[in-house]
């Protein structure tokens, strides 16, 4: 009996700490990035995590030593990230931009604790000629979310730089999102960050969903809980019964 | 034994349709996943709409399973994996299935 109060107990507690998970991811902090400093990278991106979307649009600064061999090529992209993005995330929008239309280079960034970080270094219409990232490096820049993330769109069905990308070519566990070095390394010209800073407040629609998702489940282990306990009680008392 | 009950009937034909549409579900939400993941391809418009749904799906497959478990007298375990059979491609079917067999030789 006490086995069953106890697995009752942990598997409701569960629930409704999961519950409590989902409810704080859905509300969007206020955003630190309202400053204009630049924050400790740890403190923006947590590792084995999301992205924060109160670090979205963040100023921070990363040094580490690049990942030979590890580029990432976006095609047919602008420097201007913003004019990317789609005004009308309900349809696939085709926008002709006006040249240049080229390449977005992406380096892997081996940190000092051993995690990694996908860097946009600039944009070029000549990827061949820009020399690989090597060495010892210190960036400045503007952390940005997976371009798979719920509330980014972009036009021109583009190849999208996802964390999952940088994880595959990254050498050590990768943060989630990549940073916009401000300024182009070498000849690349520097890329405006597509998502800016948010200054307010937001609910997160589906995870206030799956809040209630994580409370049902915890009713449906209140219910059986309670059976199981009730037969639990029963078949002893019938046994007890049966004894005198 | 309740096995020829109306309220039986109802349980039963409650948990086989929702083991039918919670594995229709996982099914094509599956295929949908290694067409999006790991073919690269776009994400369809309703796809993160279709996996929230199923979210809530599987609850209800699991109100089904425990409420057919009570009118059974399953044992907890027994109860646990055939809800987690609704977590499993095709599983529900053939969980479906045995519970089809096992009803059968009861009434």
């Amino acid at each position: 009996m006490i086995g069953i109060h106890f697995l009752g107990f942990l598997a409701l507690a569960s629930c409704l700490a999961l519950a409590a998970w989902q409810w704080d991811r859905a509300h969007m902090a206020q955003s630190p990035t309202s400053s204009q400093e630049s924050v400790p990278f740890e403190k923006l991106s947590p590792l084995r995590d999301f992205l924060p979307l109160s670090s979205v649009g963040a100023k921070t600064k990363v040094s580490g030593i690049w990942q030979p061999g590890e580029r990432i090529l976006l095609p047919e992209r602008i420097p201007n990230g913003p004019s990317l993005v789609n005004p009308n995330p309900d349809k696939i929008v085709f926008k002709e931009f006006v040249a240049p239309i080229g390449f977005w280079v992406v380096d892997i960034l081996e940190l000092a604790d051993g995690s990694s970080v996908g860097v946009v270094r600039g944009f070029t219409t000549d990827p061949k000629s820009t020399p690989a990232a090597v060495g010892r490096a210190e960036v400045s820049g503007v952390l940005q979310p997976s371009e798979d993330a719920p509330d980014v769109h972009l036009v021109n069905k583009l190849q999208l730089l996802t964390t999952n990308m940088i994880t595959s070519k990254a050498k050590t566990i990768a943060h989630d999102g990549y940073l916009v070095a401000n300024a182009g390394d070498g000849d690349l010209t520097p890329v405006v960050p597509i998502v800016a800073p948010s200054h307010k407040s937001k609910l997160h629609v589906r995870n206030v969903i799956y809040t209630f998702n994580w409370l049902i489940f915890g009713l449906i282990v209140l219910a059986m809980w309670r059976q199981i306990a009730r037969d639990e009680l029963e078949s002893t008392t019938l046994l007890e019964n049966r004894r005198n | 034994m309740t096995t020829n009950s109306a309220d039986f009937t109802k349980q039963w034909k409650f948990y086989r349709t929702m083991a039918f549409v919670v594995g229709t579900v996982l099914l094509v939400l599956t295929v949908l996943l290694i067409w999006v993941r790991a073919l690269g391809n776009p994400e369809p418009a309703f796809y993160v709409a279709a996996w929230t749904a199923h979210g809530y799906i599987f609850p209800i497959y699991v109100i089904s399973t425990f409420l057919l478990s009570i009118k059974l007298k399953w044992p907890f375990g027994k109860t646990i994996l055939i809800m987690l059979a609704g977590t499993v491609p095709a599983m529900s079917f053939i969980t479906e299935r045995r519970v089809a067999k096992e009803v059968a030789a009861r009434d």
